[in-house]
């Protein structure tokens, strides 16, 4: 392990050993910010949005939760269909 | 009737009840590896010491055809025994009845159990082993959970509290442990979580074991819930034993001293911890040549191992040990244990447990995750519990003390009342390579040979500050000691701290980072 350039012998942990590496996020692919069951899509492949646009409802946690855009752009592919169990983090929609 | 066909009557009633759930759920409970609830209190109490209470205690629920069931017990076991002839209050679910599922009464049984302890501020012990609410008897077991929860808060910090789950824990029922002192997992058997697999792979879809989603080496390596891991049952009850002999039983027990031993592990204790900062060694190691027969409880031994928090005897004294471990992770301060020393303080200093910090650390543990984590606010939970602590506080540097961790880990500056550093302690506010690297960047930057500098710089650095007399030289430590005299030591300021002053305030409460 090295800390401020030195190197320390020790053994890692089993919480440290599950951990994942950080990297930066693809703002063009977008993630399920929770899990849940899709139940509708409000767009569709082609089609030019706006930050803001609605994107899709999830029911999530009892409630149908509707997802807006974060960022502009022309949808290239849709990932996900009405009735798809998505995890968090699961890629629904790609950007162009 | 006469008297003795009465007394024949009782006997009979209670050996009925006594069957639980019936002989049939009883083989399945064996069958699934597990001990029934009463023989689960034998074995943690002294032989013969059991009063069981609310034996004949029945279910309050009428609806969905409940009103004609008989459920002995109402699925939990409640009474009073000893442990090394001190008394504890104990329940135990029994899972024979109906899944040991919690209604009402079933939780009214836990709420008296819960009072009385707190009432004769004695221990109190539950054993975990329920399928969760009752669904029948709807509003009214959410009521009975939050009766337990609220005497789970009142009596933190007034006695010790410590569940021991024993198969399923799910739901609202996880947070009563969560709220007591120490939680005691068995492997294989142990399960907790808040919503269990079938759920999450009809709601997600995601697949996971119930082992593997909350098992005991889940709770015990990852999540933190677990403070005691053992391989069986019966491991288990003795690893709450011999807890109960160190701690205090309630916040002004001051029955925990026991005759003075002589450390027996054979550790040369000048030679344990290694000169080279960079080499690891097993902190554990220095505890065992300090304590009264080499005695130690280790809590959470296999989560954040790069902290060692538990207890062992000093002359006859429980105290807290909180060190870091240069064998793991090399000692860092990280989220998980910042905070599992955090509560570890906090507890020795509501029940009046010295604490003894070994401190050997590099600093805070680097990283985007860690960050992210909120490093910064669990970080500060350690200066927090430190800062707030009455209780004495003796502090021995055996080696490295950078930085953050150099404040942190009891310093002066947080009113440690005694400080002590090894002649290998380097106090320093960074490692000599990081400091060198900012304090010399031009020279080194300007020399012909940058490389060649830059080691020459760490090396002056290292000569004129990794070492214990700079801050010896300010006060900052009190004393510079031999590793073979720490015992003696600590012996000698113990004493010294019985009569500390109590410093009254008139605040509420402060409003640590939780």
């Amino acid at each position: 392990m090295i800390l401020d350039e030195v190197e320390y012998e020790t053994y890692s942990t089993p919480a440290f050993d599950k951990k994942q590496k950080w990297s930066q996020p693809d703002d063009k692919i977008i993630l399920s910010i929770i899990p849940g069951t899709i139940v509708e899509i409000l767009v569709k492949e082609g089609d030019k949005v706006k930050a803001g646009d609605a994107m899709l409802v999830i029911e999530a946690m009892k409630m149908n939760n509707k997802i807006n855009f974060l960022k502009g752009g022309i949808i290239d592919k849709i990932l996900v269909k009405p009735g798809d169990i998505v995890s968090k983090n699961q890629e629904l929609i790609v950007l162009k | 009737m006469s008297i003795n066909k009465k007394i024949e009557a009782l006997n009979q009633k209670r050996k009925e009840v006594m069957l639980g759930g019936g002989e049939k759920a009883i083989e399945k409970q064996k069958e699934s590896g597990k001990l029934t609830a009463r023989e689960r209190i034998e074995l943690l109490v002294d032989k013969g010491s059991f009063n069981e209470y609310d034996l004949f205690v029945q279910h309050s629920a009428r609806e969905f055809g409940m009103a004609d069931k008989v459920l002995n017990g109402d699925g939990v076991v409640i009474g009073t025994g000893t442990i090394d002839g001190r008394p504890i209050c104990v329940f135990a679910q029994d899972f024979t009845v109906v899944g040991g599922s919690l209604g009402y009464m079933h939780a009214m049984k836990i709420v008296k159990i819960q009072d009385l302890a707190l009432k004769m501020r004695v221990p109190c012990i539950g054993i975990n082993d329920s399928g969760g609410a009752r669904i029948q008897e709807g509003v009214d077991a959410l009521a009975g959970y939050g009766e337990i929860f609220y005497r789970n808060t009142q009596s933190s910090g007034i006695i010790p509290q410590l569940s021991v789950i024993l198969g399923p824990c799910a739901g609202g029922a996880v947070y009563s442990p969560a709220l007591t002192d120490y939680v005691f997992v068995v492997d294989n058997i142990s399960k907790m979580f808040i919503t269990g697999p079938e759920v999450i792979k009809t709601v997600l879809g995601e697949e996971i074991t119930q082992e593997d989603l909350g098992g005991a080496r889940v709770h015990s390596e990852i999540t933190g819930n677990a403070h005691f891991f053992a391989n069986d049952e019966k491991e288990c009850f003795s690893q709450i034993r011999k807890l109960l002999s160190f701690i205090p039983h309630n916040n002004k027990d001051k029955n925990t001293e026991r005759k003075v031993e002589k450390p027996v592990a054979n550790i040369d204790i000048n030679n344990v911890v290694p000169v080279d900062p960079t080499k690891p060694y097993d902190v554990r190691n220095v505890i065992k040549a300090i304590t009264d027969n080499s005695d130690f409880v280790e809590v959470m031994e296999k989560f954040a191992q790069n902290m060692v928090i538990g207890y062992g005897r000093i002359g006859g004294k429980t105290v807290g040990f909180v060190a870091n471990q240069p064998l793991y992770l090399a000692g860092v301060l990280d989220v998980d244990s910042s905070d599992k020393a955090a509560r570890f303080i906090r507890y020795c200093d509501a029940f009046d447990i010295p604490i003894v910090t070994l401190v050997d650390l590099p600093g805070y543990l680097p990283g985007v995750d860690q960050e992210h984590a909120g490093v910064i606010r669990h970080g500060a939970k350690v200066l927090y519990a430190y800062s707030e602590a009455s209780v004495p506080k003796l502090t021995v540097i055996l080696r490295k003390a950078y930085g953050g961790g150099y404040i942190a880990m009891s310093s002066r500056h947080l009113k440690a009342d005694f400080v002590y550093a090894w002649p290998t302690a380097e106090i320093a506010v960074m490692g000599p390579q990081g400091a060198a690297n900012i304090i010399f960047r031009k020279e080194i930057a300007e020399a012909a040979d940058p490389n060649e500098m830059r080691k020459q710089k760490v090396e002056e650095y290292k000569e004129r500050f990794a070492n214990p007399y700079v801050a010896a030289s300010k006060g900052y430590v009190d004393e510079i000691i031999v590793p073979d005299e720490t015992r003696e030591k600590l012996i000698q300021a113990l004493k010294l701290s019985e009569t500390k002053a109590k410093v009254k305030t008139d605040k509420k409460h402060g409003v640590p980072p939780f």
